[in-house]
């Protein structure tokens, strides 16, 4: 911080503790009367119920006024910046019984509004004077000193009158008291506040290190959304380390931030607890007893983690630990990650769940915890909270790995004449973060203890209906909550019902909204009716069968003889074989096709000739690669390997029509098998004939090596794909809800119009990133969190100046890491706006390199911004999710819209939000059918006039569509259309601009209208209007 | 070889008679440098800029109107390359439209014709009931072409393999008895077939010699006085031209650095 400000700060404070002293004293009033604040305009800043208490109020000047805190320590931050003043209320204004009921609170309330009355009357407008809660504690409107003794206050004893606070006679006559730590730490807080400043800023000694270390500490928590008192937690455990000689003040600040963090991560409060102070006044299993996380201060009679609930406390060990392992990797950019990477509530759980917090009134009575209403002063929130937690870790703990509470870190703070607000308003809900379990998240049985355990009481009493004795694997009969599911759609719904059936039944919570599910709405095909009983649900089980289908029809060619060489590898290469297709083709019958529309050539439906055939539902093939025996003997000539390559194809339907009865249909390229409801297309790959396209001879006879795009387009698809297929498989396989993140990335990106700009492998890195590169974070369990990473990272990286490298399978050394980064700085206009690596493409981000261009990368950076932003707020609404509204272009910056007539469009019924307008059905998703005719295979004519718009008018448009049964095309002029400047040979849509230019040579133009009508002609049959948003041609 | 504008004379055509948009097709007189036997001199034009959906029949009716036509040629760039393949199974060119065409007229005065042309009402691409064949139903055809006959792909590529393998044969057998026998300037030709052994004449191994004769050519460097000094020299500039550079790296590094806690 600069001198000066400092100094300017330091007038300040002279000039407050100068007028604070000069307040006059007053007489002697009761607590409750409180005319003297009215009269002034200001409310008192603590919520007071009940309203009556007896007490007497003076106001006498201060004690002692002094500045406290990280301002004195030199350790705050500039951004909100506080200093802190500790005013000693003088110990005559206290009397002896005021430890009771809340009276020590209302005095101090008292107080300060006083010191706030002759504040706004000597400062009048110059000061803005507003109240705040102490780390948002409703009982602490600001701090004071010095009264009874400290014993009144241990854990275990209480001073809080139950009558007083619940308004009426306790059920027994005696006296029963409840114990009332929480309102004991309050004001052992304030008793001990100087003694605990004094330690601190001994062990500071003005070591500039450990100075460092708590500003990063500070940085590190606010990072990560926890409240930044918790630094003086963490201070005060580092100076117990370093008491303890675990870790020593010499060190440099970096070892002092791990060792403290790893010591914290491995540090069990929780059961233990320690202590600063040498003695033990108050036994510690007391606070144990009560408090949920224990850590005394130097007089060993106050917890300063006494706000720290336990699952905050689990939380921010779990952060530490992330921290630790991520340090101990010595990655790059470990710094940056650590510190400046800003986690979100909603990106960082799987999933999250909201509570009405009006319910928690009623939550007290059920889950009996009034006495700790009373301690917490009527906070049914705080009081009621862990008891909650505590439960559903009880009962879900092995499917969840972490449950915590969102905390509040935002300072509330209102003017002196407002009344004071509570934490929660009414409408904000109450939310809960859920880190799922992997191993266990989808079990369909929640074992419980076994019968004759005394545990399986409780098991028994907390799911009372549901639970069930069940004989398991290893013979023990145990307790046991069973989920009936059947896909896996449905497994991921299990840990929602069960926390649903939790709260409701054993909370009576019954306004909870969980919307993480939401999101996974978008993969499901609303327009497809199946009609044998199987389910789809998200289609996994379709892909599964896709890979067991493949393998049954290796293990036949594998059986053919009479094929020249043996197979020695066969890798599918379509998304599907990687999990990552968002709609799987459907295995099963084709839908009935009509002999009006369609006829027979040798086994092969096609359409009947010139007439406008609906087309029947896409069926895609899926793609496979094969690789034979290694042997000389292919050709010298790229022409006989081409008719070698198509004689196999030939022999491979001859065989399968013989010998299994299979259908085929051969190809100059490949083959195309129907096997088992699905068509898998076989394409034979083969090096020489690689070697034989990047080699040309020269006049003289020298073999030269030539690059070739059509020979590049060929090695991506024989070697780099299935290469990265396999990775990627292993990545799925690895991260359970990795595939469903990736499908719905894709899906989002195709709904913004972006197919064909974006490759698809490109999205699957980008995934494969979040899942393989978590950190600040833990590695995603859900499809949502997965997708809502995948989103912030495309909105918040540096695509300008940073390479996105994805580290698959941990391949790249640390040395190649930093060589791919180097050579991407010195050369960054070389490589694409967008750069992606991977083991397998490390320099060239191939998939990247013609697209996206820049604009359009710049838009898909603002599309997410906004997808990410729509996709939190739904996620903390309580209302419903509409999943839709993410998955819905946003208004249309387009010039020309192309309306497309959706019975032309091969795959509609894939179409989002358009509901039963086409109902698809088929038979059976089975495997078992044996079909003797080959349907229509790969025929969608919206790719077909993608492709023909594409190639034609790439000079002066670029094109926008939705890959999955999307009805429109989205056009832009490029800004070049507008220069006049085709090039006759190769442009088939200029005229002779009107404007001879003087002297100069006539200039072409873009024919803008022929363009116009050339869409329409071009996509004659398909499309339905070209509706035209702008004009620019005439403009200019 | 570039084509001017200023060249060529503009006719207007409209699609049909419904049609309001007016487009340009450009023509002028093939000239010489372009004409191989198949486009004879004298009675060949050139039409540029011909919509996409066109094809040669539409192009043959529009310009029948000046004249018999011969023989229409679409390309999409000079050569017109003849588009058809001798086998009907491969080697096909990939379907880009053709933007460009050259008819072959009877006469000279059909050319000369069509570039005296001028009419106030553009020309129609397609009187009814014609019709550009574009779209869907093309894309179905083309659905149905692809599907091949068998017995016809087969006994093709057994054709080209039995030419193939006897080509090849054919040269190994040239090779062999060759080897040995020098040609008319005394030179022997020594290939993968001969009875000695060879190098292969490739780039790779190319390379790989001048590597090695590179390392045999070394010379003296430092020798003279005035080359240390300037030895010396040189390497002060490298050194200062490095630092400028880190400079300037160091700069953007400012520049671009993301750890900003405090902004």
């Amino acid at each position: 911080m600069k001198r000066e400000k400092r100094e300017k700060i330091v007038k300040f404070y002279e000039f407050l503790s100068r007028e604070i002293k000069r307040i006059p004293s007053k007489e002697t009033t009761e607590v409750t009367d409180q005319l003297f604040a009215e009269q002034n305009n200001v409310k008192v800043p603590i919520i007071q119920l009940p309203f009556r208490v007896k007490a007497l109020f003076n106001f006498q000047p201060p004690e002692h006024i002094q500045i406290i805190g990280s301002f004195l320590t030199d350790t705050c931050l500039k951004q909100d910046l506080t200093v802190d003043i500790l005013v000693t209320i003088p110990s005559t204004c206290f009397q002896e019984r005021d430890y009771l009921n809340h009276k020590y609170f209302r005095k101090c309330a008292l107080y300060l509004v006083s010191i706030a009355i002759h504040l706004k009357n000597v400062c009048e407008n110059d000061v803005q004077l507003q109240f705040s809660y102490f780390n948002n504690i409703q009982l602490k409107p600001v701090l004071l000193v010095k009264t009874p003794k400290r014993s009144r206050f241990a854990p275990t004893k209480g001073n809080v009158r139950y009558e007083w606070f619940f308004k009426k006679q306790s059920l027994q006559d005696t006296e029963q008291t409840f114990a009332t730590p929480y309102y004991n730490s309050i004001i052992l807080h304030d008793l001990n506040f100087k003694i605990n400043s004094d330690y601190f800023v001994d062990h500071l000694e003005n070591n500039e290190e450990l100075k460092e270390v708590i500003i990063m500490f500070k940085i590190w928590l606010k990072n990560r959304k926890y409240h930044r008192s918790f630094a003086f937690i963490l201070s005060m455990f580092m100076f117990h380390l370093i008491d303890n000689k675990k870790i020593s003040r010499q060190l440099n600040c970096y070892s002092l931030f791990r060792n403290t963090l790893f010591h914290f991560s491995l540090s069990s409060l929780d059961t233990q607890g320690i202590s600063l102070s040498q003695q033990t006044p108050v036994d510690l299993s007391d606070f144990i007893d009560s408090h949920d996380v224990v850590f005394l201060d130097v007089t060993g009679f106050f917890n300063l983690c006494f706000d720290m609930p336990l699952d905050v406390y689990l939380g921010l060990k779990h952060e530490a630990k992330l921290t630790i392992d991520d340090l101990d990797k010595s990655s790059p950019d470990i710094y940056e990650s650590m510190l400046t990477k800003e986690i979100v509530f909603n990106e960082k759980f799987d999933a999250t769940l909201l509570i009405k917090s009006r319910d928690f009134e009623n939550v007290i009575h059920c889950i009996d915890a009034e006495d700790r209403l009373l301690d917490f002063g009527g906070d049914s929130i705080k009081a009621s909270l862990t008891p909650l937690i505590n439960m559903l870790n009880y009962g879900l703990s092995h499917r969840l790995l972490l449950i915590q509470r969102e905390m509040k870190t935002e300072e509330i703070h209102w003017e002196l004449t407002d009344v004071p607000p509570t934490l929660y308003s009414s409408k904000e809900p109450v939310k809960l973060g859920f880190l799922f379990n992997p191993d266990h998240i989808y079990d369909n049985v929640d074992k419980g203890p076994s019968a004759e355990q005394e545990e399986a009481k409780d098991f028994k009493e907390l799911w009372e209906e549901k639970s069930e004795l069940r004989r398991f694997h290893d013979g023990t009969i145990c307790e046991a909550v069973y989920w009936e599911s059947k896909t896996l759609s449905e497994k991921r719904l299990i840990i929602r019902n069960a926390l649903f059936y939790l709260l409701k039944k054993k909370a009576n919570l019954q306004h909870l909204q969980m919307n993480s599910f939401m999101i996974e709405h978008a993969l499901y095909l609303k327009n497809m009716k199946i009609q044998d009983n199987q389910r789809y649900g998200t289609g996994e089980e379709v892909m599964q069968n896709i890979i067991s289908s493949s393998d049954a029809l290796l293990k036949k060619i594998r059986t053919l003889d009479g094929l020249p060489l043996d197979i020695s590898k066969f890798q599918g290469i379509s998304p599907a074989f990687r999990g990552a297709d968002p709609f799987p083709p459907i295995g099963g019958d084709p839908s009935f096709l009509s002999h009006r529309d369609f006829k027979l050539i040798k086994e092969n439906f096609v359409f009947n000739k010139d007439r406008l055939i609906k087309p029947p539902r896409l069926i895609s093939p899926l793609e496979v690669v094969i690789h034979m025996e290694i042997t000389g003997k292919w050709p010298n000539d790229i022409g006989a390997i081409k008719r070698l390559k198509a004689a196999f194809y030939l022999e491979l339907a001859n065989q399968f029509k013989t010998k299994y009865n299979i259908v085929s249909k051969p190809q100059q390229e490949f083959i195309d098998i129907y096997h088992e409801g699905f068509v898998f297309r076989l394409i034979l790959a083969c090096y020489k004939e690689l070697v034989l396209l990047r080699s040309t001879t020269t006049e003289e006879g020298t073999v030269r090596r030539n690059e070739s795009k059509e020979a590049d387009d060929f090695e991506t698809k024989i070697d780099t794909i299935p290469k990265l297929t396999s990775a990627l498989h292993g990545v799925h396989l690895k991260y359970p809800a990795y595939n469903l993140a990736c499908r719905l990335a894709k899906i989002w990106i195709s709904s913004h119009l972006f197919t064909g700009h974006i490759n698809e492998i490109t999205v699957e890195l980008i995934v494969a990133y979040v899942f393989c590169h978590p950190f600040p974070c833990s590695t995603p369990n859900s499809p949502v969190a997965g997708f809502l990473r995948f989103l912030a990272l495309i909105a918040t990286h540096d695509w300008n100046n940073e390479p996105l490298i994805v580290n698959l399978n941990d391949e790249l050394t640390t040395k190649q890491i930093e060589e791919i980064k180097e050579q991407f700085h010195k050369d960054r206009f070389n490589y694409p706006p967008m750069f992606v690596s991977s083991p397998y493409d490390k320099k060239t981000s191939q998939f990247t390199i013609s697209s996206p261009i820049t604009p359009v990368l710049r838009r898909l950076v603002a599309v997410a911004k906004a997808s990410r932003k729509a996709l939190n707020t739904g996620l903390d609404s309580s209302d419903t999710l509409n999943y839709q509204v993410i998955f819905s272009p946003p208004p249309d910056i387009y010039d020309v819209i192309i309306h497309l007539n959706p019975t032309q469009v091969s795959n509609f019924f894939l179409a989002q939000n358009k509901k039963h307008l086409q109902k698809f059905e088929i038979k059976t998703l089975g495997q078992k059918t044996t079909a003797n005719n080959m349907p229509i295979v790969d025929f969608n004519p919206l790719e077909n006039y993608l492709s023909l718009l594409q190639e034609t008018y790439n000079d002066i448009a670029l094109f926008f569509y939705n890959k999955y049964g999307g009805t429109a095309v989205y056009v832009i002029w490029k800004p070049t259309a507008f220069e006049g400047k085709c090039d006759i040979k190769s442009s088939n849509f200029c005229k002779a601009s009107e404007i001879a230019t003087a002297g100069g040579s006539p200039r072409c133009d873009v024919n803008f209208e022929a363009v116009l009508e050339d869409f329409e002609v071009l996509g004659n049959g398909i499309v339905k209007e070209v509706e035209i948003k702008s004009r620019l041609w005439l403009e200019k | 070889m570039d084509l001017k504008l200023n060249e060529f004379k503009t006719i207007k055509v409209k699609l049909n008679a419904k049609s309001s948009v007016i487009r340009d097709l450009f023509v002028k007189e093939l000239n010489s440098s372009l004409v191989d036997e198949r486009l004879p001199k004298g009675i060949c034009l050139l039409v540029a800029n011909i919509p996409p959906f066109v094809d040669d029949d539409c192009i043959r009716r529009l310009f029948t109107s000046f004249g018999p036509v011969v023989s229409v040629r679409m390309s999409h760039d000079l050569n017109f390359e003849s588009s058809e393949s001798k086998s009907k199974f491969f080697d096909k060119k990939p379907t880009k439209n053709p933007n460009l065409a050259a008819i072959v007229f009877e006469t000279p005065d059909c050319v000369q014709n069509a570039l005296r042309f001028e009419c106030e009402s553009p020309l129609i691409l397609y009187e009814e009931p014609n019709e550009p064949f574009t779209g869907v139903k093309k894309w179905q055809k083309e659905y149905n072409d692809a599907v091949v006959d068998r017995e016809e792909m087969k006994n093709e590529i057994d054709e080209y393999m039995k030419a193939y393998d006897e080509r090849v044969e054919r040269e190994i057998r040239e090779a062999k008895e060759k080897a040995g026998v020098p040609d008319e300037e005394g030179w022997i030709t020594v290939g993968k077939h001969g009875k000695h052994s060879f190098i292969p004449n490739n780039e790779h191994i190319d390379n790989l010699i001048l590597a090695k004769k590179r390392k045999s050519d070394k010379i003296l460097t430092n020798f003279y006085n005035f080359q240390k000094a300037q030895t010396k020299i040189d390497n002060l500039h490298a050194l200062r031209a490095k630092f400028e550079e880190d400079k300037k790296r160091l700069a953007l590094m400012k520049a671009t650095r993301k750890f900003k806690p405090f902004k």
